[in-house]
């Protein structure tokens, strides 16, 4: 019996030793060295797939920060008035937003510029790692690094290459314009073309075969809401040699110059070699027409199919030769014997520490700890499904995506070069009504509301300087100047 | 204390609460629209009636108004039609009535935003049902939402089958609550169907009738979600309605003044549906309690 309770002693000697050791190792969260320990970091992201690194990284940045990061999705299309609202009434909720860089006239009073950051701590986030066409689009302004870019988004000009490559058509469309079919387009009218030229009805033959669906050159994604994207993609080139969106001396607006009124009637011609219904195209309409379905012959768009390159429909016809997608800069406008071509970058997406924000110096280390050049942000990229897109120059000049996707090089490399030829968009306050404007009115034109291209841009250009004196032409004078220091 | 002022004692949290909830809003937004109020700026000068001007100046206003009355005429007949049609057969068929009813009524159950996106996919010009069928009847497709000419067709269509739902399931319970004696002493009298249904039923229904115009009225005055998924007022601006104009003209250009006088000349139709509303479901509770 005496055995007994001395060993039952012994364990609840040892059981309570353990609990005790246990236990202190728990109490002792100084010692771990986390910086930010007991700290919360809330972000507003883009909600959806855009949001899951944000959630991936929760328990990781838990573990090195001890930062609660909370995540508060949005979505896209509300994410604007939700972000206004709070940073106008200084609440403080927010730490981190994500937002389109095109916001930044109306959010630049309510956010922490970054470079005191970057200088203390030697660049560790690499703002000398993203490619200067993002910088300069998305995260600079008026000199001051105020964004890191999320999400490389920009666009790129898309051909069935397989196509381009039949001798039969390269013959047929040298006889009919005279000239070689250029692999790939560079300008518009080589578009406009090339757009005509392969447009063709079921049973018709193309590549030699006969044709199971319509088939159709060109293809814009031109529903109301994001057209206005389009339209600058012709716009900028069709206004080089130096285009602008206003006179920056004077904020006279340029959208209804013979360049842009040429560029929109241009838009508007090439909608006959266009699939029906185009008017109401959105992402996936283009996306799935031109991908899945085949039945595009060439058309811009972001870069989830230069990603997918290898994930292109065959042509709809009979025994299809291996499908093949060309990728390329978007078409220039060629002037006295030169050729103009532009990347326009999409101004989206960015992410900022919110000047009001309680902890700074934690939303910093966040987006340190998201964005910095490594495997831990370069996984999100490579990841289709996150939709974050290359931005760096450790994204486009991976060996492990080259590893991971063989050929994607193809498109990393085309990107890459496209990109020293980056536009940006407009952002000056009032961005979202700027093109919203020219948005509304392009949509028009198409459908046929407005009867000339050059009574449509006088409306824009007419309700662009009610917006200068509403938001005061000298500011957005000062504000326009600096997309371009 | 007397029991009067208890009384009012007693009511007086209530009006309190009225009064924050309701009656403040109210005046907050008059306020905001004789002022050029955008929440970017800090500050909001008093502009008097120029947003109520700029507004009845814009065409984009005029344009919507119309675009909204021709909605309201186009469902408020389509919508009573087929719903009136619908009920009759299910009131004259019980035992498909406990069928088919459940299942007409599915439509007024989904989400506008999803039938919004159901819409893009069964309209899709290319890859869409619709189509479809019409192609194996040898007709040729039609360019549906993307048609500046048949845009709000599309919108109408989506919107009336999701609506006559409602129209039949009130007009069904109407029809099971009138009385039968007036319709055995027509039959008895030798009235034809016809004349039963022009003579007794429709005149008998006309109060649970102003209520569906009335409720749909309203309804169809603040159509928003459904557009804003399918066309986003577009293409151009074929299909924008009086509440999408108010939501982009306060909540994407920020101009919350505008907005707000939109909103408020929006509310001179509202009200007088509203009063009308009021004054026929009184005749009808007088009518009742004379009964």
């Amino acid at each position: 019996m005496k055995k007994i309770v001395l060993f039952l002693m012994i364990c609840s000697l040892l059981l309570v030793s353990f609990a005790v050791f246990a236990g202190g190792e728990d109490e002792k969260p100084a010692a771990t060295g986390k910086p930010f320990e007991g700290v919360t970091v809330t972000v507003v992201a883009h909600s959806g797939h855009h949001a899951t690194p944000w959630h991936d990284e929760t328990a990781n940045i838990k573990e090195q920060y001890g930062i609660d990061l909370n995540v508060i999705e949005v979505t896209s299309d509300e994410i604007y008035s939700r972000e206004m609202l709070d940073l106008t009434q200084r609440t403080g909720a927010f730490d981190i937003v994500q937002y389109n860089s095109a916001w930044i006239g109306d959010y630049e009073s309510y956010l922490l510029p970054l470079d005191d950051y970057v200088a203390k701590d030697n660049d560790a986030i690499g703002f000398s790692d993203i490619l200067p066409a993002f910088n300069k689009a998305q995260n600079l302004w008026g000199g001051e690094k105020y964004s890191v870019t999320l999400d490389g988004d920009t666009f790129l000009f898309y051909y069935r290459k397989d196509l381009f490559q039949d001798a039969g058509e390269n013959a047929a469309f040298k006889a009919k314009y005279g000239y070689d079919l250029p692999d790939p387009p560079k300008t518009w009218k080589q578009v406009e073309d090339i757009a005509q030229f392969f447009t063709r009805k079921k049973g018709e033959k193309l590549a030699g075969k006969t044709l199971t669906k319509d088939f159709y050159g060109y293809a814009d994604q031109a529903k109301r809401g994001r057209v206005y994207y389009w339209y600058t993609f012709r716009y900028v080139p069709f206004s080089a040699p130096n285009p602008h969106y206003f006179d920056p001396a004077t904020m006279k607006p340029l959208i209804n110059s013979p360049a842009a009124v040429e560029a929109l009637e241009a838009m508007k011609r090439i909608m006959k070699f266009s699939p029906p219904g185009v008017l109401a195209w959105e992402w996936d309409e283009l996306f799935a027409a031109a991908m899945n379905d085949g039945t595009v012959c060439m058309w811009i768009h972001w870069t989830d199919e230069g990603r997918g390159f290898n994930k292109v429909a065959p042509l709809p016809v009979e025994n299809p030769p291996k499908p093949v997608l060309g990728i390329s800069a978007t078409p220039g406008v060629e002037k006295g014997g030169k050729l103009y071509q532009f990347t326009i970058v999409d101004p989206a997406w960015v992410a900022s520490v919110v000047k009001d924000s309680k902890n700074p110096d934690a939303a910093y280390a966040v987006l340190k700890h998201m964005f910095a050049p490594g495997p831990g942000n370069l996984k999100y990229i490579m990841d289709a499904a996150v939709g974050w897109d290359p931005s760096r120059y450790s994204h486009f000049n991976s060996t492990e995506w080259r590893k991971a996707v063989p050929g994607i090089e193809s498109y990393l490399e085309l990107e890459l070069k496209a990109l020293e030829n980056g536009f940006p968009m407009i952002k000056i306050p009032g961005a979202f009504e700027y093109n919203d404007v020219l948005d509304l009115t392009v949509s028009k034109f198409l459908a046929g509301e407005i009867p000339t291209a050059k009574a449509a841009l006088d409306a824009v250009a007419a309700k662009w300087n009610e917006l200068n004196n509403k938001f005061g032409v000298d500011k957005q004078k000062g504000f326009y100047a600096k997309i371009w220091q | 204390m007397t029991l009067k002022s208890r009384a009012r004692f007693l009511v007086l949290p209530t009006v309190l609460v009225l009064a924050l909830i309701v009656i403040f809003p109210m005046i907050f937004s008059i306020t905001v629209s004789l002022r050029d109020y955008d929440i970017r700026r800090p500050e909001h000068p008093f502009t008097g009636l120029k947003n109520f001007g700029d507004v009845l100046t814009d065409g984009e206003f005029y344009n919507a108004a119309v675009i909204t009355g021709t909605m309201m005429a186009a469902e408020l007949i389509f919508e009573f039609l087929i719903g009136m049609g619908l009920a009759l057969a299910l009131v004259n068929l019980p035992g498909a009535r406990k069928i088919f009813q459940p299942i007409l009524l599915v439509p007024m159950m989904v989400m506008p935003v999803v039938i919004g996106y159901m819409g893009r996919l069964v309209f899709e010009v290319r890859s869409g049902p619709i189509n479809y069928f019409l192609n194996l009847l040898g007709l040729d497709s039609l360019s549906w939402h993307a048609s500046p000419q048949l845009a709000l067709i599309t919108i109408l269509i989506l919107r009336i089958w999701q609506w006559t739902p409602f129209v039949m399931a009130v007009m069904v319970a109407g029809l099971l609550s009138l009385p039968i004696e007036p319709f055995d002493s027509a039959q008895v009298d030798g009235a034809t169907t016809w004349q039963i249904f022009t003579r007794i039923t429709l005149p008998m229904l006309r109060p649970i009738i102003m209520l569906i115009v009335i409720m749909r009225a309203l309804e169809i005055l603040q159509t928003f979600d459904l557009i804003y998924v399918v066309t986003l007022g577009g293409p151009g601006s074929r299909t924008m309605t009086l509440s999408l104009l108010t939501y982009l003209i306060g909540f994407r250009y920020w101009n919350v003044g505008k907005a707000s006088a939109v909103a408020w000349l929006l509310m001179i139709p509202l009200s007088i549906l509203v009063t009308v509303f009021v004054r026929v479901m009184e005749r009808g509770e007088r009518v009742g309690k004379s009964n």
